[in-house]
């Protein structure tokens, strides 16, 4: 007693009693009048009989040998009058008359497809609220229920059963039926049992609901004990489970428990009474620790507290389940708000949010000899096991365990006619928190947090969180959304999480075009979507609760499985590249196949993987991400391109050349280029194969024939011929698919011939550089030695100065003939002529002097590179050339800077916790330098890493000028 | 009194074992007092299935008017008798069954049902009432209390190929769905 005082908080009832001229009921409800179907005069009423008063009517068969008639109609009164007898009631049941028939087997049939019963027992039958049927031979349960249900076995269910099943806008019952199996009567030692089970059923058709009070009694934990058994509610949602007599398991079956008669005055008060009332409402806390939102589903016990003792009592005891008479469906964007029939989810209980955590605790009955009574307040979760029709209030969708707990609470001094309020705020509930997302409902959602993994919370009724992805065709994907509880741990008795797909551009609130139901996998807690994307687009996705529900302990854990996309979009023939997956939901579970081969992680994150690529042919493959720990499978069909696929394309750019001489080099390259099948994008890294007949000419690329050579950034090729033989020369170009194009040239022998090689040289406006530069001298196609070349300025350019090392040089054995012209700040184009001594055959140099403005960069490979730690980059290579004609400028001076970034690893996203975007990083290293393109116009630069950066975005500025196609950037992905 | 509440069977494990041997239900077969255990559930079921609630129809109003049935679209995900896996069987209730606001069926969730076999009405429900329609588990479980435990697995309950998960269902009250599956098909002598 001294302990139990100092754990529980007193209310002296003398400060906030409030005095009733009559005392206020409560109990179990069984339906509470709703928006839908109702009055709105009644909205948040209990369902009851119109003026507490039910007449009934019996079968005029026997129900069995032991009950015949007159008996059965004695048995049935003796029931009903359990409820009219509570003394803190007004109600009255009686007996009005017979039914016109005795209802057996022969007067329940179908006529057609529609169910015949007399016309006195249907819905309709208002002026015979309540018909009784004597099943004598359990041909109307067998009928009803399904075939063999009416047999003795099943007596433990079967014996009684109906309800009510029609109800006015008034909320009130109109019409209910009860049909009592005569198999279950044919002993004396029946009927015990089955007075039981008619209390209960004409509990419920007077509009008593399921009530939860000494659970123990079913669950055995802990072993009841006498006080729980003779406090065991009649309306307990499942009674005892029984193998023998009810007597044999419970004392006095056919006596109301407290609980018992403190429903039924509830649904029917005396107009005065000896008992007391506490009614208030639960609630969360806020952040001030005040009142915050109402918390429905808490079963509110009250026991009486012994005088002497201090202990409370379990058979003095009673109930009320908060939000009892609210809502329990709402229904939620995705399932919609109605059901099939058009019939609101939210026909029952009332909006009203003031009912939300709203309890009842009336009855309380007063120890007769004493002027007053000290109750015992206490909160408990329900039973989870109890739902649908053995579900207790709004818990019949689902019990939610309460949040947080509070001390058991003592009211005192409760006299008869006291009606205290007493609402109840729990300290150490959850509180609301904002989630980062929010507001995110249908209209605006909020992007998939980066990473794809996130929690989120329904915080408040009627929450639903919203999330978009852009979406590429082809990919399977999967959501899972686990429920968690205030700590975080994964439950079934919180939120419900159903999901809902969208594309994100749907009208709103149209329904969704995929949905999963809650629960519907085997880990706790945990509802699964999965889909095929179409086209491409952004999808929608939906989270609600089940039952439209939202408190502040619905938190929730999502994660989106999904592969978006690789990087390079084309890998090698061949793989053994490092790729990048770039998608959501990637951890530590998470395995890569490309083509059915396992591909290694190099590096991970959650939205992003680092994999080698395996060792595959030409063509496509498909990517499969798998978790191990659940299997769930995201797929991209044909998502890996390697080397060439079967839909490239092959373009031939440009051939054309001038006879060329047998010996000589064509002035201009074999151009093609390789695209993807959309004729544009273009394909990198691809290997095009030259061959030209006759087969003694060949690539100068390779000093071969057929010559291979892989594609450039831009998917191009050039391919210069060294023309070897006279005539005309076919050319062809091919990709693996097979796809080629065709090309000529045409080799000519005259008697002799000079040939720049090349023929012309592009430099900067004002460079001022030494240019090598090379004639080739050629009789009937036979290099010439010893031939002198005079070299001489056709033009010489406007400003600067441009002189010849030599004005003659004699030709080597290759019949080549160097030379260096010197140019000092040159300032426009000019010509250089080279002629054989004799003065004929000449050719002329063109020195080309390009325009600042007209320089342009174009990367060609290693320009985008990733790489596992500890590997090493490529060389970067670009092209500096003339935006037009588009040829290659020499000795133009490169600015190359490089500024290395650490990079932040994409960590889960806690909505509740921490910013989702990645910190922007500061360089860790920075440098510059300048290079001059080389004869081709190419220059080269090799990023140097440092072991102690790890992780790091290397990026490199290549410029030659602010103008447009005057800088690139190549970049080097480090994964670690 | 104090009698009376020892022969109790609810009371926990002690109380099962001492229940299962004075009290065991399937000696009392037609008893109108015990509930059927397993075996005799699965022989009274014209249906006995895996399904997953689709779709509930009224044929009226629902909780008024006029009208007799419910109907319950459910697609099967492990047909046992009387219902192929893959199959949508329609099931119809007496609407009588159906308290107004407390639908005894949802879409979108999983039960497993032994039902009688359709009356001449073409109504049917769950044998013994709670005893013919298990919910499974978000684990995937079958989950019972212990005093459904012992009801429905007596220790006279005995299989020749499935003794060992029925004991495990008799003791610890729960087991892998495809454990429970396999007790019914030797029950239901349905070969896998």
């Amino acid at each position: 007693m001294k302990q139990f005082r100092k754990s529980v908080q007193i209310t002296a009832a003398a400060i906030v009693v409030l005095l009733a001229t009559r005392s206020a009921q409560s109990g179990g409800v069984l339906a509470v009048a709703g928006p839908s179907g109702f009055n709105p005069s009644v909205v948040g009423k209990p369902i009851t009989w119109a003026n507490a008063s039910l007449a009934y009517y019996t079968d005029q068969g026997d129900l069995s040998p032991l009950l015949p008639q007159s008996g059965a109609n004695d048995f049935v009164s003796d029931a009903f009058s359990r409820w009219t007898a509570v003394p803190s009631a007004a109600l009255q049941v009686a007996r009005a008359g017979a039914l016109a028939e005795n209802v057996d087997g022969s007067n329940v049939f179908l006529t057609g497809n529609t169910l015949t019963m007399p016309a006195d027992i249907q819905p309709s039958a208002t002026n015979r609220p309540l018909g009784v049927v004597y099943d004598q031979d359990g041909q109307v349960t067998d009928a009803l229920l399904g075939a063999g249900a009416g047999s003795a076995v099943f007596c433990a269910t079967n014996s009684v059963f109906g309800g009510a099943d029609s109800y006015t806008l008034d909320a009130n019952f109109a019409h209910a039926l009860i049909v009592i199996n005569g198999n279950c009567a044919q002993q004396s030692g029946d009927l015990p049992t089955l007075k039981y089970r008619l209390i209960r059923a004409a509990g419920r058709i007077l509009g008593v609901g399921w009530s939860q009070l000494n659970d123990n009694v079913r669950t055995g934990t802990p072993a009841p004990t006498s006080e729980d058994l003779n406090g065991f509610p009649l309306m307990h949602p499942r009674g005892p489970l029984c193998n023998g007599p009810i007597t044999e398991c419970v004392p006095n079956p056919d006596q109301l428990r407290m609980d018992d008669r403190a429903a039924i005055a509830y649904l029917y008060p005396a107009p005065t009474a000896s008992t007391a009332r506490i009614h208030g409402s639960i609630f969360f806390s806020d952040e001030r620790g005040a009142a915050g939102q109402p918390m429905q589903g808490v079963n509110v016990v009250a026991r009486r507290v012994d005088s002497l003792t201090g202990t409370p009592s379990h058979v003095f005891a009673t109930t009320s389940i908060s939000g009892f008479r609210f809502r329990g469906h709402n229904g939620n964007p995705i399932t919609g708000f109605q059901t099939a029939q058009g019939e609101p989810f939210a026909k029952y209980g009332s909006a009203d949010p003031a009912w939300q955590g709203f309890f009842d605790l009336s009855g309380l009955e007063i120890p007769s000899g004493s002027q007053s009574a000290t109750y015992q307040i206490t909160l408990e979760p329900l039973n989870p096991l109890y739902k649908s029709d053995t579900g207790l209030g709004a818990a019949r969708y689902g019990a939610v365990a309460p949040s947080g707990s509070v001390a058991p609470i003592a009211i005192v001094n409760l006299v008869a006619g006291a009606d205290v309020t007493r609402d109840i705020v729990i300290a150490n509930s959850a509180r609301v928190r904002r989630d980062a997302a929010e507001p995110n409902g249908f209209g605006a959602p909020s992007p998939v947090p980066a990473g794809g993994s996130w929690w989120g919370n329904l915080g408040v009724y009627g929450d639903s969180d919203f999330f978009y992805f852009h979406s590429r065709p082809g990919r399977t994907f999967h959501l899972r959304v686990t429920a968690l509880d205030e700590n975080h741990v994964s439950t079934a008795v919180k939120a419900q999480p159903t999901l809902g797909l969208w594309e994100r551009a749907a009208a709103l609130n149209s329904p969704p075009m995929l949905s999963a139901n809650a629960f519907n996998t085997s880990v706790t807690g945990q509802t699964k979507i999965s889909a095929t994307t179409g086209t491409e687009t952004d999808l929608m996705i939906g989270i609600s609760d089940f039952r439209g529900d939202g408190r502040p302990d619905y938190q929730y854990h999502a994660r989106l499985l999904y592969v978006d996309s690789l990087a390079p979009s084309r890998i090698p023939a061949g793989g053994g590249r490092p790729v990048i997956l770039q998608g959501y939901g990637f951890n530590a579970n998470t395995s890569v196949k490309i083509g059915g081969q396992p591909a290694a992680i190099l590096a991970r994150s959650t939205g992003r993987l680092l994999v080698q690529s395996p060792p595959l042919g030409n063509g496509s493959a498909a990517v499969t991400v798998t978790d191990l720990s659940n299997g769930d499978v995201a797929t991209v069909n044909d998502g890996a391109q390697y080397g060439v696929t079967n839909d490239d394309q092959l373009h031939l750019i440009s051939s054309g050349n001038p006879a060329v001489p047998v010996g000589a080099d064509a002035p201009n390259p074999v151009r093609v280029r390789v695209t993807t099948s959309d004729g544009v994008t273009p394909v990198a890294n691809v290997n095009v194969t030259f061959s030209v007949t006759p087969a003694q000419s060949f690539f100068k690329a390779c000093n071969a024939n057929p010559c291979t050579i892989a594609t450039d950034a831009s998917g191009e090729v050039l391919a210069y011929v060294s023309v070897r033989a006279t005539g005309e020369h076919f050319i062809t170009a091919t990709i693996a698919n097979g796809a080629q194009v065709p090309g000529t040239i045409v080799g000519s022998a005259p008697a002799s011939s000079i040939t720049a090689m090349p023929p012309a040289h592009r430099v900067p406006v004002g460079a001022t550089v030494s240019l090598p530069t090379s004639v080739r001298v050629l009789s009937s196609g036979s290099p010439v030695l010893g031939q002198q070349v005079n070299f001489s300025f056709g033009t010489s350019p406007a400003s600067g100065s441009a002189t010849l090392a030599a004005p003659s040089v004699v030709t080597n054995s290759a019949g080549d003939a160097a030379n260096t012209v010197n140019l000092a700040n040159v300032g426009s184009s000019f010509t250089i002529l080279a002629c054989v001594s004799t003065g004929s055959p000449c050719t002329a140099i063109q020195i080309l002097a390009v325009a600042p403005s007209a320089i342009q960069l174009q990367p060609l490979f290693g320009s985008s590179q990733i790489l596992a730690f500890g590997q090493s980059p490529a060389p970067m290579v670009l092209r500096v050339q003339n935006s037009s004609p588009d040829q290659p400028v020499r000795s133009v001076t490169v600015s190359v800077s490089t500024s290395v970034f650490a990079r932040t690893r994409s960590e889960d996203c806690n909505l509740q916790n921490s910013d989702c975007h990645s910190a922007s990083a500061r360089p860790i290293f920075t440098s510059f330098i300048t290079l001059s393109s080389d004869e081709n116009g190419l220059i080269t630069f090799t990023p140097a890493l440092q072991a102690s950066w790890g992780a790091v975005n290397v990026y490199t500025l290549f410029s030659v000028g602010g103008g447009a196609g005057q800088t690139q950037q190549g970049e080097v992905q480090v994964f670690k | 009194m104090g009698r009376t509440i020892l022969r109790c069977g609810y009371v926990g494990l002690a109380m099962l074992v001492a229940m299962a041997h004075a009290g065991d239900p399937s000696s009392r077969t037609g008893s109108a007092y015990s509930g059927p255990d397993l075996q005799q559930i699965t022989q009274k079921a014209g249906m006995i299935f895996l399904g997953r609630v689709e779709r509930v129809e009224w044929k009226h109003a629902a909780g008024g008017g006029p009208g007799d049935r419910v109907r319950i679209t459910l697609l099967v995900l492990d047909g046992i008798r009387g219902a192929n896996t893959g199959q949508r069987v329609e099931v119809q209730e007496w609407s009588g069954l159906w308290t107004p606001g407390h639908d005894r069926y949802q879409p979108g969730e999983t039960v497993f049902l032994f039902l009688y076999p359709k009356s001449r009405l073409g109504f049917t429900s769950p044998v013994a009432g709670d005893a013919g329609r298990m919910d499974i588990s978000p684990t995937q479980r079958i989950v019972l209390s212990p005093e459904r435990a012992a009801s429905l697995f007596p220790r006279s309950l005995r299989l020749q190929k499935n003794a060992g998960s029925t004991q495990s269902l008799r003791e610890q009250y729960s087991s892998e769905y495809a454990q429970f599956a396999q007790i019914v098909r030797e029950l239901a002598g349905v070969a896998r």
